[in-house]
C-alpha cells in the first residue's frame, strides 16, 4: 500500500540565472500540500519535473510508487493537472473539448464532466476563446476531476481570480479529499486559500526547501508581535524570525516559545510567515 | 452539534474542537454510542486542516471520550460518564494542589484556605 | 491518437472550408484547362498547410503542455502530425493512378506516376516537420517557402521534361513497373520512418 502520492528525491534542475534544488520531499496520500513561494522561486519547475513536462537535471521522482523515469503515460489519468492558463486551442467549443477528452483518457468520466459543467454554467457551444478567466479556470479543473484522478495538482491555478470563486474552488477541493486516498498539491501565492485548509506548507525560497512542515504546527509555532526598540534589544535574539522596521517601532515574527510570557503575541497568518521569514533571510537573521 | 472555531482565541484550533466535543459529551447534548462526523467531513466543513481535526479526536480518543474503529467512523464512548468523574477528579486535585502552592507563597495557612474555599463555594450558591 | 486527429479536424472549421474552396477552384481550373495533371500534386501540397496550421494553433495555446499531461505519449502525438501526409500521399496514389492512366492510357506509366505522387506530400512532411519542432511554427514559413520552392521548379522541371521523362519511364517500364513504383513507395516510407524518428527523439528531449 503505498502512503506516499509524490516522493522526490534530490531534484535538480539548472537554468541560466537561477537553480532549483536539490530538493526532497515527500508529498503523503490524502492531504493538502500547499507549495508557496515568491514568483520565480522555482514551484513551476518543480510541478512541471513531477508531471514530465521538463527533464530533470538530477534526482528521482516518483508517483505511486512507480518512478517518472520510466515514463507510463497511463499513470497520467490518475492526475489530475490545473494549470493557470487553459492550453486547448481557443476555437474549440467546450463540447468538443470533452469529445477529445474522452479519446484521450482511458479513465474519462463523460457524466461527471457534464455535472461539472452544469455546477459551473459552463455552455456546451461556446468556444474556448469566448470563456472568462474564472470559467477557463472551471473548464480545467472539470477536466481534471473527471478521469478518475487521484491525485490533483493545481499550479498557480487561482491567480486572477476573484475570491468568490477562490471559494469555490477550495469547496471542490475539499469534497475532492474527502476520500482519504486522495491527494491535493496546489501551488500558489494567494496564501488565503491555503490558510485554512492545507494541511501541509512546503515553503520553496530561491530554489531551495526551506521547510514542509504541518500547518498547524506553524501557527502554533510563530507568532506576531509589534514592538519599540527597546524592549526588543532585551529579547532572546535566537527568537526572532524577521522584522520589519518602520519609524514608530518594530513589528516582528517571532517563535512563541523563546517569549517572554509578559509580551502580547497576535497569531500569525500563512502569509506573515512568508514574507518575514523571506525578510530574516534576506538579512542573514535567519531563526527558523 | 454545534463548533464555533475562532482563528483570533489563544487556543490552538484543535483544542477548540476538542474542548467543545468534550462539553457536547459532558452536558449529554451528544449521547453515549452516537456517532461524530467524520474527520474529514469535519475539516471540510470547518475550514480547517485534516490534521487538526484528527489530532482533536486522538486526544479525545486518548482520555476516553470517544472510540474511533478503522473504517467505521468515530464514537461517543459508552463507559465515559466514569471517565468523565475521572477527569474531573484529576483536574480539582491538579487545581487545589496550584492553590495549596500559591497559598504557601503569599503565606497564607491551611485554615486560611479553608476559609477561601467556604467564601467562594457562598458566592458560586449566589451565581 | 485519435484524440490528435479529432482536435485537428475540429480545431479550425474555418481554415478547412477556406482550403476545400481554393482546391475546388484550383481543381475546376485544372479540369477545364487540361492539366488534371496537377491534381495530385494538390493533394501533395494540401498536407503541409494542414500541418502548418495544426502547428500554428497549437503553438498559440501551449498545447502540447495540455497534451503531454493526458495518457497520449510524446511518440503518439508525433505520430499524430505525419497522418495527414500519409492519408493525402494513398489520395494522391489513387487520383495519380486515375488520371495518369485516362490520360496516356498506360498502366505503367500511371503506377510510377501514381509512386511519385504518393511520394511527394510524404517526402516534403518528412522533410519539415524535424525542423518544425526543433525550432518552432515561427520558422515554419521559411520551411515552407523552401519547400515550395523545391516543389514549384519541381513540377516545372517535370512539365519540361514531360516528353524525356515519359521515355524515361516507358524505358524503365521494360524493367518492371510494379518493381520501381514499389521502390518508389517504399523510399518514401523509409524517409518517412526516419523522420518519425528524427521527430520522436527532438520532442523527447523538448521541454514545455
Amino acid at each position: 500500500m503505498m502512503h506516499n502520492a509524490i516522493e522526490i528525491r534530490n531534484l535538480t534542475k539548472n537554468y541560466k540565472g537561477f537553480s532549483l534544488g536539490p530538493l526532497d520531499f515527500t508529498i503523503p496520500k490524502g492531504c493538502m500540500v500547499g507549495y508557496i513561494g515568491e514568483n520565480g522561486a522555482g514551484k513551476s519547475t518543480t510541478l512541471k519535473a513531477i508531471l514530465g513536462l521538463i527533464h530533470a537535471d538530477s534526482g528521482e521522482i516518483k508517483i505511486f510508487g512507480k518512478s517518472m523515469n520510466e515514463h507510463e503515460p497511463e499513470l497520467m489519468n490518475k492526475i489530475g493537472v490545473v494549470f493557470d492558463a487553459i492550453n486547448l486551442p481557443t476555437d474549440m467549443k467546450v463540447q468538443e473539448v470533452g469529445t477529445f477528452c474522452k479519446l484521450a483518457f482511458t479513465t474519462w468520466e463523460e457524466n461527471t464532466f457534464g455535472d461539472y459543467l452544469k455546477r459551473f454554467s459552463l455552455p456546451n457551444d461556446k468556444k474556448v476563446k469566448a470563456l472568462s478567466r474564472g470559467m477557463k479556470m472551471k473548464l480545467s479543473l472539470s477536466i481534471a476531476l473527471s478521469h478518475q484522478a487521484e491525485l490533483l495538482i493545481l499550479d498557480e491555478a487561482t491567480s486572477g481570480l476573484d475570491p468568490v470563486v477562490r471559494d469555490e474552488i477550495l469547496d471542490i477541493l475539499l469534497d475532492f479529499l474527502q476520500d482519504e486516498n486522495h491527494t491535493v498539491l496546489i501551488s500558489s501565492h494567494i496564501l488565503s486559500d491555503l490558510e485554512k485548509a492545507a494541511d501541509y506548507i512546503a515553503f520553496l525560497h530561491h530554489g531551495k526547501l526551506l521547510f514542509m512542515e504541518e500547518k498547524d504546527l506553524l501557527v502554533e509555532r510563530y507568532a506576531l508581535c509589534s514592538l519599540d526598540d527597546e524592549t526588543i534589544g532585551h529579547l532572546d535574539p535566537e527568537a526572532i524570525v524577521g522584522r520589519r522596521k518602520h519609524a514608530f517601532g518594530q513589528d516582528l515574527l517571532v517563535i512563541r516559545n523563546l517569549m517572554p510570557k509578559s509580551i502580547k503575541l497576535t497569531n500569525a497568518s500563512i502569509e506573515d510567515i512568508m514574507v518575514y521569514i523571506i525578510k530574516g533571510v534576506e538579512s542573514e537573521s535567519v531563526a527558523l | 452539534m454545534n463548533i464555533q472555531i475562532s482563528n483570533a482565541s489563544n487556543d490552538p484550533i484543535y483544542m477548540q474542537i476538542k474542548n467543545q466535543i468534550k462539553s457536547a459529551i459532558i452536558s449529554g447534548s451528544m449521547a453515549a454510542g452516537e456517532q461524530l462526523p467524520s474527520i474529514r467531513y469535519l475539516a471540510k466543513e470547518l475550514r480547517v486542516s485534516v490534521i487538526t481535526t484528527k489530532r482533536a479526536y486522538d486526544e479525545l480518543e486518548a482520555e476516553g471520550f470517544i472510540n474511533s474503529v478503522q473504517g467505521r467512523g468515530s464514537y461517543v464512548s459508552l463507559q465515559n460518564k466514569e471517565f468523565i468523574r475521572e477527569e474531573q477528579l484529576r483536574k480539582v486535585e491538579a487545581s487545589l494542589l496550584e492553590a495549596i502552592k500559591g497559598a504557601e507563597l503569599a503565606g497564607l495557612s491551611m485554615e486560611d484556605l479553608k476559609e477561601i474555599l467556604d467564601t467562594l463555594e457562598g458566592v458560586e450558591d449566589d451565581a | 491518437m485519435k484524440a490528435l486527429l479529432y482536435k485537428d479536424l475540429v480545431s479550425s472549421k474555418s481554415t478547412y472550408l477556406l482550403l476545400l474552396i481554393m482546391v475546388g477552384v484550383i481543381a475546376g481550373i485544372a479540369i477545364t484547362q487540361g492539366a488534371m495533371i496537377i491534381i495530385p500534386f494538390i493533394f501533395a501540397y494540401i498536407p503541409m498547410i494542414l500541418g502548418a496550421i495544426s502547428f500554428g494553433y497549437e503553438s498559440q495555446s501551449e498545447f502540447p503542455k495540455f497534451v503531454f499531461t493526458t495518457p497520449i505519449s510524446r511518440t503518439t502525438y508525433v505520430k499524430s502530425k505525419y497522418c495527414f501526409s500519409v492519408l493525402f500521399g494513398m489520395m494522391a496514389f489513387i487520383s495519380g493512378l486515375a488520371v495518369f492512366g485516362m490520360e496516356y492510357g498506360s498502366l505503367d506509366f500511371a503506377l510510377i506516376m501514381a509512386a511519385t505522387s504518393f511520394a511527394v506530400p510524404i517526402i516534403f512532411v518528412a522533410l519539415q516537420i524535424p525542423f518544425v519542432f526543433e525550432y518552432g511554427v515561427e520558422k515554419e514559413g521559411i520551411i515552407m517557402v523552401a519547400t515550395y520552392a523545391v516543389l514549384f521548379i519541381t513540377i516545372r522541371l517535370v512539365g519540361k521534361h514531360l516528353n524525356r521523362m515519359m521515355d524515361l519511364v516507358r524505358a524503365m517500364n521494360r524493367i518492371n513497373s510494379y518493381l520501381i513504383s514499389a521502390a518508389i513507395v517504399a523510399g518514401a516510407i523509409c524517409i518517412l520512418v526516419v523522420s518519425i524518428h528524427m521527430s520522436c527523439v527532438i520532442v523527447k528531449r523538448k521541454e514545455y
